[in-house]
Parts: C-alpha cells; structure tokens; sequence
C-alpha cells in the first residue's frame, strides 16, 4: 500500500511541487533507505516490515537475490554471495589481501573484479544492485518516483571510494543529491529540530570503518571542523579478535570455507550478547566448548579501542580544541553497542553520551532530512559545510609529493597552479594526483594521471598552462585546464585514468537485470522532456524576478531559446531537445552570474542594516 | 590586479579585522550561493554557485589567518617580495632551535611555549601598527617572515608537547 502523501496548498506547481527524497545509508554490512513523511523522518521497511536490508547479493545464474533472502544462501553458496563489499569500493586488487575474502577476486583493468557463477562483477556492480533494490522498495512504499537522493560515506573515504558510490547510485538509475559523510548525517539526525550550538564529537564505528568529526553548530550552520578515521577498523575487526580466540589451540579444517563462515557467525553473535550478558558459553561448534567473558573481551580487543582513542585525540588536535570544550559526543554505528566501546569513550571525555536514536539508524535518518532539504521541500534554513577528509598532491621531481589543498579545508574549494612544457612543441603533459598526508607519492593514494592534451605547440618554458583542481560539494574531483599565453583555452582536454566513464555506466545499465532496452530508451526520452520543462519554468521564474538585470537584447535572446526548446519538445528527437538544453544553459549563463552577484549583494546590504540597530 | 578579499565580505582593509564580523558575512555569504541551495537549478546556476562559493571560502580562509590576511594586505599595494631575515634574528632563531632540542620535561616545554607566544603576539601588535596605521609595508614584510618562523615553531612546541603527553 502506498503511504498517503499530504501536501501543503499552493506548493501543487512547478518547481515547487514536493519531490520525494530519500536518504540512503548504503553500509558494509546492512543498508536502510528513509525519507521525511509528513515531515517526520522515517525508515522506510520492506514488504515483511524489515528496516535493515543486510549489503549481500547472491548470485546465480538467472536468480538474483539481494538482503536478506542473499544472506541466507551465505552458508550454502558463499562464493557467489557477496558481502562487505564497501570494502572494495574504489580499491584496486594490490590495495586488499584476497585471503581476507571468502569470494574470489580478480584484477578487473584496475578496478576489482569479483569471480561469481554469472561472471565478473564489480564492486559498483553489486553496490549499484543494493542500491536499485533500496530504490524500488522506497517507490513502492511511497508510491511515487524518487526524485533524488543524498548517499552517506565514511568520512575517510578517498576521491576514488566516493567517485565509485556516486557511480553506483548512476548504474541504479538514482539521482544523487549530494554524498554526505555518515557522520555528519548523524548530527543531522541529533542536531535538527533542537535549537544546540556548540562543538560536537561524532564517534562512528560501522561494520567496516571507523570515523571521528568534529562538528561545530552554530545558528543554523553545521560546519565540520576536523575529521580522522581508519578506513579499515571496524566491528568485524572485534569479530576477528573473537574468531582467533575460538580456533585458538583448536583442530579446525581452515580450508572448509563453510566452517570458516559458521565460525565468523558465532564469533559475530558472541559479541552481540555481549553487549547485554557478562559471559557468552560457546559451544555450538564441534570440538570447541570455551567460555568468553566481557572482561576478557574487553582486554582481547583493548588494542583496537585504544586506537580509536588515538584518533579522537588527533582530530581535537586538528580542531585546535581541547575535551572540556565539547559539548556532546554523538555514538554512531550498531558497534558502538559495545560496552568497552561506550565505557572508553565516556571515559575519555568525561560526560554522558548521546545515543538515544537507534545507532543502526541514526545515518540514514539524518540523510533523509538533509535530501528534504536539498530537493527544496521545507523551509530550514540550515546549511552543511564540510571538509576534504584528506591532502590532494600532485607528483613533482623525485617522486615528491606537493600538496595542492591541504586535509580539512571547506568544500567547495579549489587551487590553481601553472605549469609549463619542458619540450619544444610539446603538446600533452601528465599530471599524477594522489591524495594522503605522505611526502612520498609511494606512500600516497594514487588517484590518477590526467592527461593534458592540445597544448599549443612553443618552445620549451613558452607554454603557461594553468590547470584547476576543484574539489565540489560531494568531495569529488576534477581537473580543468588552459593554456593562458595563447588563449587556447577550452581545447586543452583533461582524461582521468580512473574510475568508470559515462559509456560503462550506460552498459551497466543496459545490462541490468530489469526492463528492455526499448523501455530504456523512452525513459531517458522522458525524462529529458521533464528535464526541459523544468529548466524553462525554472527561467521563467528568474526572468519573473531579475528582468531588470537584463537589456531587451538579452531577454529576446533568452526567449529566443526557450522557444526552440519548447518548440522541440514537442517532438521526440533527444538529441536534438538535450541540444537546446544546453544552449539554453549557455545563453543564460551570464544571467546566472549577475542574478548570483544581485543576491551575495542583497546579502551583505541586509548584514550592513543589522549592524547599524545594533 | 589583486582581487580585494575584503570587499568580498564587503569590510573595511584593516589588520585588526572584527572576526565576528567576518564570520557572520562568511555564514551569509554561504548561506545564499552555497551549492546545496542550487540543486534544484539550472546548470548555469550551478556552475555559477560552484565557483563563487569556492572564491568565498578562498577569501574567508585568508582572511581567517592572520598571516595570510597580512600578506594579502601588502599584496594590495605592491607586489609581495621575499623575507629576508635581519642577521640578529637569524641569531636567535638558533639559540630557540638549540632550546627546542634540549627541552625534555613537560613542565620546560609549557614555559618554553608560553614565552614563544608571547613573542608572536608581540610581532602581531607591531603588524598590526605597520599595517593598519604606518603603512610601512617593508617593516611589515620583515614581521611576516618572522612570523613564519615563529608559528611554525610553536606548532613543533605543540606536538612536542601531544607527544609527551601521550608517552
């Protein structure tokens, strides 16, 4: 059944018609999907009233099962169920140990692929498979085509993690409001509807990562300050810890990878009941009967809380603040059940904690009130910056890395740097981006080489290439490029070595499990079509408000376009409407620009007022 | 020409800046063209809202820092030069490195850090006349180099200081 939607008088029109966005916490080992209904945000459940949609797809041959139903052919066919893959995201074969895994992996042309009885998959494949079933449960509740979504990552994750999710929301047909970090969902979540100033540690131990921020809220503007984190310290990490001490001094067959599965399931249950019991009996396994107390748990795992710790204190470094100067620390992520956990943070701070929303939900809430806002569906005032979690270098001499925008900078943000030929009538140049805070490029994440090409040909040292690094509001990177001394400008062509391009995302697409291709075709048709109309009411609107910043020449010329556009579509040529979209983006390029200067004027005016009352 | 950051925050060129000030026409600022209120626009717009709200974080991060904002000052009026240090700094910057060696207790590090601050902010306030009543950009640039030095060294002290108290 569909949830009855409510919506408020005269917000029934163009382009202010409620959009139905939803949050998704795409997890390493459970997702969850939310969305603000009736103002309230909420998860949504599947057709058996499940919140927590477990990350594992299985696979074979025509049967595709994802969740739980997937979950539950772990024991019987672990090698085509794939789980945690997070883990792989973004990561080429010689960033991970394959022995870490039950599934086979391939070098898949940089990239990871993951050997299943339907052949190669990656991990965008799979996540992108989550990810669609996430959607279609979320359209059937609600009744209504999702119009967009914000992503949760880990604060830690790279350009190369992030550019790897956003292209897994792309292969599940979802529009991508904004990748927002788990954290900072989470202090949404906390942070909303009271009225707290103030600065707040966000301490989230997932399944798989570990993440610390340091967030300040201030009228209506969360700001992060300072991020750290371990991209591989996790739950499963204590789990391990349990499931060494079970095998310890035992005779188990290690190559049985279905014993080796019923090992981890104890060890992960262990830990659970050890978050409510002082002592779990484990004797469901042949040949083992040992007894694992919390105290002993606790001393086996002390190492892994104690890095945590570390990193809390690097990151109140960073922040240049000290304990007494929070005030609240939000738990995030179901490992922070853990007593230890709770126990040593508590203690570190000195002050209660804040974790009184489900753990397990907490990042996904948080980014359905933060898609609310973004698809324009209420009126909070509220503003996210962020930061880059990490340093963006480029390699110079001697493999040194030289750092362009340094860890913890406000996005979006961007620098621009010149470089020149070293070759008479050199016309291509390689620039090798890596990001980590290490001197040595070895030491760095290599993020790519882009290549520069159509240079104009000059002498050595003539060439003034001014290349642009930005960094946009989702974390992600790109490079532009223009020769200066020629005005060569725009030709000088930038390629990324990494990642998936446009043509791969549209094979997965058409590759995927659901509708024909004829059915692909009228989609995109029309969607373009909304697309155009949008875009028209959405001039209108401006030229309604800030005709004034125009001359008749100027509006005749707009008109002028958006009737072609209008006029084309009519027809169904997609090409041909996607053309007139963009010209009616170029032709109206300079409007946006002065309507953007008008409003920052109107802005600081508005300040100036306030100033003389005070 | 140089862009005048201060005109961005529309604020009078002073070294003594109202930091509340700055930052509340940083949250206007962003509040108005940041790109999360441009989503729902049309590509135009975003690319617009794209670059100006990289520029204002750019001119609020120099601004922000005092040393940044000092040499955005003199790069206002002349074309910003090298420090070179006068021989009796480079003196003392010696006998401190020498001290910053030989320090090994927590309660030696605390004094030596709480004499090092109080040198920068001795040179902040000689910035500070240079800058906003002199407007001698050559003794100005002199105190950025030193600066320099000195913030850097107090950022060595400061870590010195994390590490002991973790050991």
């Amino acid at each position: 059944m569909a949830l009855l939607q409510i919506s408020e008088p005269g917000k029934g029109t163009l382009p202010h018609e409620h959009r139905h966005a939803v949050g998704i916490d795409l997890g390493t080992t459970n997702s969850l999907i939310a969305s603000v209904i009736s103002g309230q945000a909420t998860i949504i459940q599947d057709e058996d009233n499940v919140k927590i949609i477990p990350s594992i797809v299985h696979y074979k041959d025509k049967e595709l099962l994802i969740g739980e139903s997937a979950k539950k052919r772990q024991l019987d066919d672990p090698k085509n169920t794939i789980s945690s893959v997070k883990r792989l995201m973004g990561k080429s074969l010689s960033d991970v140990n394959p022995k870490d895994f039950v599934i086979e992996l391939e070098d898949g042309n940089g990239t990871i692929g993951i050997k299943t009885n339907v052949g190669l998959k990656s991990p965008v494949e799979i996540s992108a498979e989550i990810l669609r079933h996430l959607r279609l449960l979320a359209e059937k509740r609600l009744g209504h085509e999702i119009k967009g979504a914000v992503i949760t990552v880990p604060a830690y994750f790279d350009d190369a993690q992030r550019q790897a999710t956003k292209d897994a929301a792309k292969v599940a047909d979802i529009n991508v409001l904004r990748l927002i970090n788990e954290p900072t969902a989470a202090a949404l979540a906390y942070g909303l509807d009271k009225k707290v100033e103030g600065n707040f540690v966000i301490y989230d131990l997932g399944g798989g990562t570990f993440d610390i921020s340091i967030l300040r809220l201030d009228k209506g503007l969360f700001e992060v300050i300072a991020t750290h984190g371990d991209s591989s310290l996790g739950g499963d990490d204590f789990d391990q810890l349990i499931e060494q001490w079970i095998i310890k001094d035992a005779n188990i067959p290690m190559e049985d990878v279905k014993i080796r599965q019923r090992i981890k399931e104890v060890a992960r249950k262990t830990k659970e009941s050890l978050t409510s019991k002082s002592k779990v009996m484990i004797d469901e396994l042949e040949g083992i009967n040992k007894e694992l107390s919390k105290e002993a748990f606790a001393s086996l795992s002390a190492h892994l809380t104690e890095k945590t710790i570390s990193c809390i204190k690097l990151a109140l470094h960073d922040a240049n603040l000290t304990t007494d100067q929070i005030t609240g620390v939000v738990m995030v992520g179901g490992s922070t059940r853990m007593p230890n956990i709770q126990a040593a943070v508590k203690n570190f701070f000195g002050m209660p904690l804040l974790n009184n929303i489900n753990p397990d939900e907490v990042v996904a809430l948080g980014a359905a009130e933060q898609a609310n806002i973004l698809a324009g569906n209420t009126n909070h005032d509220l503003l996210l910056l962020d930061v880059t979690p990490l340093s963006l270098g480029i390699e110079t001499m001697g493999e040194i890395v030289e750092r362009i925008i340094p860890r913890n900078s406000t996005l979006p943000v961007a620098l621009a740097q010149e470089f020149t030929t070293y070759q008479d009538g050199q016309t291509g140049m390689v620039i090798h981006v890596v990001q980590g805070e290490r001197d040595l490029v070895k030491d760095c994440r290599s993020l790519g080489k882009f290549t520069l090409k159509g240079i104009p040909p000059m002498v050595a040292g003539a060439a003034k290439i001014r290349v642009t690094f930005q960094v946009d509001a989702d974390g992600l990177l790109s490079v532009s490029a223009k020769e200066l001394s020629t005005g060569v400008e725009s030709s000088i062509e930038v390629k990324p070595s990494y990642g998936i391009d446009d043509k791969q995302i549209k094979e997965m697409l058409a590759s995927s499990f659901s509708s024909a291709e004829s059915d692909k075709e009228n989609r995109a048709l029309a969607e373009v079509k909304v697309e155009g109309k949008q875009i028209i009411a959405m001039i209108q609107e401006a030229l309604n408000a800030d005709k004034a910043l125009l001359n008749k020449n100027e509006i005749d010329l707009i008109y002028e376009s958006i009737n072609e556009l209008t006029n084309m579509l009519e027809q169904s040529d997609r090409n041909q409407i996607e053309q007139k979209i963009t010209h009616l983006n170029e032709v109206t390029a300079d409007f946006a620009e002065r309507r953007m200067d008008h409003s920052i004027n109107k802005a600081l005016a508005g300040k100036k007022i306030d100033t003389l009352e005070l | 020409m140089t862009q005048n950051f201060f005109d961005t925050f529309n604020l009078p060129v002073l070294f003594n800046i109202d930091i509340d000030m700055l930052n509340h026409q940083y949250r206007t600022l962003q509040k108005t063209i940041h790109p999360d209120r441009f989503v729902n626009a049309t590509d135009a717009e975003k690319k617009q809202s794209l670059q100006k709200s990289t520029q204002i974080n750019d001119a609020y991060q120099v601004l922000k820092d005092p040393i940044k904002r000092a040499s955005h000052i003199i790069s206002l009026h002349q074309v910003l030069k090298d420090n070179t240090l006068p021989p009796d700094f480079l003196m003392q910057q010696m006998e401190w490195e020498e001290e910053f060696e030989t320090i090994n207790d927590l309660e030696q590090v605390q004094l030596f850090s709480d004499k090092i601050d109080g040198e920068k902010k001795m040179l902040m306030d000689l910035l500070a006349m240079d800058l906003d009543e002199k407007k001698d950009w050559e003794s100005a640039t002199n105190i950025i180099g030193k600066l320099k030095f000195i913030t850097n060294l107090f950022l060595r002290i400061q870590q010195k200081k994390l590490s002991m108290d973790n050991s």
